[in-house]
């Protein structure tokens, strides 16, 4: 179910009641284990199926492992977990862009071949879950931690409904050890918790869906070509409403779970302040980045054997995680031109780094509003539906093109200007500080009447139940 | 919590102002009830098409006339043709189907804005499902629920100044209609009794009919009418029956469907190729008289007799099915 329906606030007021009974520990968890599998049901109740599959397989592919002791079996029973949970993941993701890929190079060596539609539904939230439950498989075997004692708590860091379908992607190391002993929110968590889940849904329904999407859906869904100012706009609204839509899902997530009594993980630090695209991936999505970087990137050697493995290895790492957020090739462009950013960026840093004028205003302005407009044009892939709108967009943004017919009013413009600068002020000034940092300096009157307004704002909005955008990854 | 439930009151009382009441919204969800009730009831009475025959049939009328109560699937710019395919495709409905005539959408390639309802209904999860019963008790409570009294829709709105080099946007259309539980809808008081709102109602439809559009192929209507007469053949061979109705039209509106959709190449040959009975406004004195006060849906007062003639006048062929079966 999605955060932003009644029927979550409905779950969400009985499970909260439920884990406030006075009873015991173990009782409590297994209340927390049927409610995330209902939370998961309630959107397609034979996909359970999956986790449990994901579930029983790292369990006992962990546990072996770390009973055994010949390298080689270890190696078999790693593979036995990846070859499960990515061929369950490239079934039901890749399957048709596999399928589709393959039928194409068919046609280009002459061999026609129309095969019937797969028709594969994704299950929702299946790229989280699968590499979640990879890290604890790979944390066994590369002997960073021990297995989980107790299947219970196993199942439930699989399953934790609050993180379950779009993250952050939680280590296991940090929330098993939190089913290990009995938590009870107090009041502070639980004002916390449900603060955090407004803030969330606020910046989901109404700024990503109220004020962002009708220009990103004008401006990406044109047929024709459209001016440079709109295609600018529509990029800009774009990086706007992914930040609000992912950003918000996270932050109701870890407020889901502090008012549990649970701690995730956080999962954005203001991502449009960053100063160069390293920063970038420190500051977006820190769950998967960190994720990439310490499953894949350090595993293929980082950047221990020199610049030109290190860059090799960055663009391996980017492009793979391109099409983890979608069986697409336009997601691999966009992880592409991200991997390039980065080549790039540590080229000019060798060649740059040094010079006094980085270091002034102007140059660290410079800096911000570069990597802001270079990660605006790699969204565009992103967001693009195919590549023929992709290059027009493109086209337009880099003045290649100055034709078509405007498609943003004069509301869409100010609405998307009002969003995207607040958002990059606000980025800007608490770039170096958390949210909760933020809150804790805000006094207490004013912080109740901004909750208030933001709540009542929340109501008249009256969001359409609209999916986030990364339940689809 | 205090000051939003303040908020919350004050705009609730500002929207009763205006004349709005609690009523279900026309969500995916409430028709998606709909259709379970058809394949709960696979031999009822269907009605189906676009804004016109959902604001211009009263339920409660055609029970009384025929003594069943139909089941409401109509939904706004939305072409009869995609509801009796959907029928056609569904193997047990074997109903008396009572399809709205909208010439401008039904004899069109464009198949309308909530085509999509369908897939919805189809794919419609457990939580939505329960999300649209609890809804559905919020908006017996709340007017300011309404889709058209969303925060961002009033901000589009006000009178913004017009972008230079820009084709002046066309206005969506403005609420025009209140639903029951069961799909049973009727024109808004305000769309009546308002006549500034009826102006405005009526330039919102001068304007979407005035967007330059390439016209459809010739080929069209013939395409539309095979596909039509297929679906028809095809709940016939399962038992059931389709009828047609051409709900009245005026001013802007009538003028423009009769220069681009005669009757002659459009209604009668419908009627004639899939050999069925229809209802056409024109042919009936009393539904000729009456005149949609913003050209498009019968004011509320005129569902009854509409219906009433409407229903009188299929009932033999409703008889002559129900006997057959």
């Amino acid at each position: 179910m999605l955060f932003n329906s009644l029927t979550f606030v409905a779950f969400f007021a009985v499970v909260l009641a439920m884990h406030n009974l006075p009873i015991s520990w173990r009782a409590k968890k297994v209340q927390l284990l049927v409610a995330s599998y209902l939370f998961y049901a309630a959107w397609n109740p034979p996909f359970v199926v999956l986790l449990w599959i994901s579930t029983g397989v790292d369990w006992f592919v962990a546990k072996a492992m770390h009973r055994e002791d010949r390298q080689g079996r270890r190696r078999l029973l790693m593979a036995v977990s990846v070859a499960v949970n990515l061929g369950i993941l490239g079934y039901f993701k890749y399957g048709e862009f596999l399928l589709e890929n393959f039928v194409a190079l068919m046609g280009a060596a002459g061999i026609a071949w129309e095969p019937a539609a797969p028709d594969i539904v994704l299950p929702v939230g299946i790229s989280f879950y699968t590499f979640q439950t990879m890290a604890y498989s790979l944390d066994v075997y590369l002997k960073r931690a021990e297995p989980a004692e107790d299947f219970g708590d196993f199942a439930l860091f699989v399953t934790f409904f609050p993180q379950l379908v779009a993250g952050p992607i939680v280590r296991p190391s940090f929330l098993i050890p939190q089913f290990a002993a009995p938590r009870r929110p107090n009041r502070d968590q639980l004002l916390w918790g449900l603060g955090l889940l407004t803030i969330g849904l606020f910046e989901k329904v109404v700024i990503a869906d109220g004020i962002l999407a009708p220009a990103v859906e004008k401006v990406f869904e044109a047929k024709e070509m459209i001016p440079p100012a709109d295609a600018w706009l529509g990029a800009m609204a774009f990086s706007g409403q992914i930040f609000c839509d992912f950003a918000g899902y996270s932050t109701a997530a870890i407020g889901v779970a502090m008012a549990l009594g649970f701690s995730l993980p956080d999962n954005f630090r203001f991502p449009y302040a960053a100063l160069g695209f390293s920063d970038f991936w420190r500051r977006w999505h820190i769950s998967l980045s960190t994720w990439l970087r310490d499953y894949l990137y350090i595993p293929l050697g980082g950047n221990r054997s020199g610049p030109t493995r290190t860059h090799v290895n960055l663009m391996i790492t980017m492009l793979l995680g391109g099409l983890w957020h979608g069986a697409s090739w336009t997601f691999v462009v966009w992880g592409g031109l991200h991997g390039l950013y980065l080549v790039v960026e540590r080229a000019l840093k060798r060649g740059l780094g040094g010079r006094p004028f980085f270091s002034t205003a102007g140059g660290i302005a410079l800096i911000w509003l570069g990597t802001f407009v270079a990660v605006d044009i790699a969204w565009v892939f992103f967001r693009a539906p195919d590549f023929a709108t992709a290059w027009r967009l493109i086209r337009a943004m880099l003045f290649i093109e100055n034709t078509g017919d405007m498609v943003l009013t004069t509301y869409r413009i100010v609405s998307v200007l009002f969003a995207v600068v607040a958002m990059l002020v606000v980025h800007w000034r608490l770039r170096d500080r958390t949210i909760e940092q933020v809150i804790d300096r805000v006094p207490r009157p004013l912080l109740g009447v901004v909750w208030g307004v933001a709540l009542f704002l929340l109501f008249i909005t009256q969001g359409s139940a609209d999916a986030f955008i990364y339940f689809q990854f | 919590m205090a000051l939003c439930l303040v908020l919350t009151a004050v705009w609730e009382f500002h929207w009763r102002g205006q004349q709005l009441e609690p009523a279900p919204q026309n969500s995916n969800g409430l028709w998606a009830a709909a259709r379970r009730q058809v394949r709960a009831r696979p031999d009822a009475t269907v009605v189906m098409g676009s804004s016109r025959i959902l604001f211009d049939t009263d339920l409660d009328e055609w029970e009384r006339v025929t003594g069943t109560r139909p089941i409401q699937l109509a939904i706004e710019g939305t072409s009869g043709r995609v509801f009796l395919g959907d029928l056609a495709k569904d193997p047990e409905f074997r109903g008396f189907a009572v399809v709205g005539v909208t010439p401008g959408l039904f004899f069109a390639p464009f198949m309308g804005f909530r085509a999509d309802v369908i897939e919805y209904a189809e794919k419609e999860s457990p939580s939505q499902r329960f999300g649209q019963f609890l809804s559905l008790q919020l908006e017996r409570g709340l007017a300011f629920l309404d889709s058209d009294t969303k925060l961002f829709t009033q901000l589009e709105r006000l009178a913004w100044p017009h972008r230079p080099g820009m084709r002046p946007p066309v206005e969506e259309p403005r609420k025009l209609m209140v639903m029951d539980e069961t799909r049973n809808t009727w024109m808004w008081g305000r769309v009546e009794n308002d006549a500034g709102y009826q102006q405005l109602a009526r330039d919102i439809w001068r304007g979407l009919l005035e967007i330059p559009r390439p016209p459809p192929p010739p080929e069209a209507v013939d395409e539309a009418i095979t596909a039509v007469a297929a679906d028809v053949e095809t709940i016939r061979a399962r038992g059931g029956e389709v009828v047609f109705v051409r709900p009245p039209s005026s001013g802007f509106y009538l003028e423009k469907e009769t220069r681009e959709q005669p009757r002659a190449s459009t209604w009668d040959r419908l009627l004639e190729t899939c050999d069925a009975k229809g209802v056409h406004f024109a042919d009936h004195a009393e539904l000729a008289a009456m005149v949609p006060p913003e050209w498009s849906h019968l004011a509320a007062a005129d569902r009854q007799p509409f219906t009433r003639t409407v229903a009188t006048t299929l009932e033999p062929t409703y008889r002559a099915w129900r006997n057959a079966r």
